[in-house]
């Protein structure tokens, strides 16, 4: 099942969600941030949204925080389903 | 596009207090008035057989000599597993008739919001898994589908894997599910959709251009090593990924060959 990281009450009641599915584009690694039809890559490497669109603009700060201050945890649920490119590691050299 | 749910008269009250305010909700008997007096493409969307088979009472012959303009502007999404004779009379009659099992379609409320939103083409509405052909047939929000082979849902590392007997859609059409398995919309569509794929990149905030970052993301979406390359040394992939070397074509079609596909798809990843 998909890695779901408990978010604050608030967060949760406005409809917002993030997750690791089992099949997500793998490269780079990143988390799911949801709210509705909208998704957000958030990448584990860079620490930032790794597209234009949505804009960034629309995910609360509190979130936001919420991710980095959740870093190991995420990264070591991305290495565990995608053990083929962990986030630490950068790929092959 | 305009978009109504259809809704027998005695259930318009309830579909009020559940649907989202600004939804259009109208009974079949006004259906047969309102949905030819408009010149614009409209959307019908109705949830049920017994619906709609209750509805062909109301329909007498009016209704029937304006199927030269329902077939000019109408489409109608109706959730339901229906027979073939269904399929056959809502095609002959409509504009596109999409037909979306109720098990494998995102609830009504979750479905309007993807047909009124801004991308419902990057949404999943509904799908239906075919063990015999081994793959998924997935309708997206602008009504289009795409076929998907069941072999791109790979276990995941920590060895969850999908259960293709259990199909549904979550998350407003971003998520698919396969029991405890689920796979991001996103992924499937940048895999399976060559102009998908196309938008997509061009949204890159850091855009990691080159032909060797195509290469590394396919390689890792199809979970290859750089050792799994027939005929080249695993460091000359690692160089070609870091954009060190330009390769040769009689290498792309090497590597193309060990990935699966043309030479010309790698650079679109």
């Amino acid at each position: 099942m998909p890695y779901n990281l408990d978010l604050s009450d608030e967060l949760k009641n406005s409809g917002w969600k993030v997750k690791i599915r089992e099949k997500e584009r793998a490269e780079p690694p990143h988390v799911s941030v949801m709210k509705k039809q909208e998704t957000w890559r958030w990448g584990l490497r860079e620490q930032a949204f790794l597209d234009k669109k949505p804009p960034a603009w629309l995910v609360p700060k509190e979130l936001i925080e919420h991710l980095q201050a959740n870093l190991e945890k995420l990264i070591a649920e991305w290495d565990s389903k995608y053990p083929h490119n962990p986030v630490n590691s950068e790929g092959e050299k | 596009m305009k978009t109504f749910v259809l809704a027998e008269n005695n259930k318009i009250e309830a579909f009020k207090a559940t649907l989202p305010r600004k939804t259009k909700i109208v009974g079949w008997e006004a259906f047969a008035q309102s949905a030819v007096q408009t010149n614009d493409d409209s959307l019908w969307v109705t949830e049920g057989l017994e619906t709609l088979t209750r509805a062909f009472d109301t329909l007498d012959e009016t209704f029937y000599k304006q199927q030269n303009e329902l077939r000019k502007h109408v489409k109608l999404c109706l959730i339901a597993d229906a027979p073939i004779e269904i399929r056959r009379w809502l095609e002959a009659l409509f504009k596109d008739a999409i037909i979306i099992s109720q098990e494998s379609s995102l609830p009504l409320e979750q479905l309007l919001e993807v047909l009124n939103g801004k991308n419902p083409e990057r949404s999943i509405i509904g799908g239906q898994v075919d063990e015999m052909t081994h793959t998924v047939t997935l309708v997206r929000g602008d009504l289009n589908s795409i076929v998907v082979p069941l072999s791109t849902f790979r276990p995941s590392g920590d060895g969850v894997r999908p259960d293709f007997s259990s199909f549904s859609i979550d998350d407003y059409g971003q998520t698919l599910k396969f029991g405890t398995y689920e796979a991001s919309a996103d992924a499937v569509l940048y895999e399976f959709d060559s102009l998908y794929r196309r938008a997509r990149k061009v949204e890159l905030a850091k855009k990691e251009k080159g032909f060797g970052a195509s290469l590394r993301r396919l390689r890792l979406q199809k979970g290859l090593r750089q050792t799994d390359f027939l005929e080249i040394d695993a460091r000359e992939i690692g160089r070609i990924e870091r954009g060190e070397v330009k390769p040769r074509k009689s290498t792309i079609e090497k590597i193309a060959s060990s990935l699966g596909v043309d030479p010309k798809e790698i650079s679109t990843h």
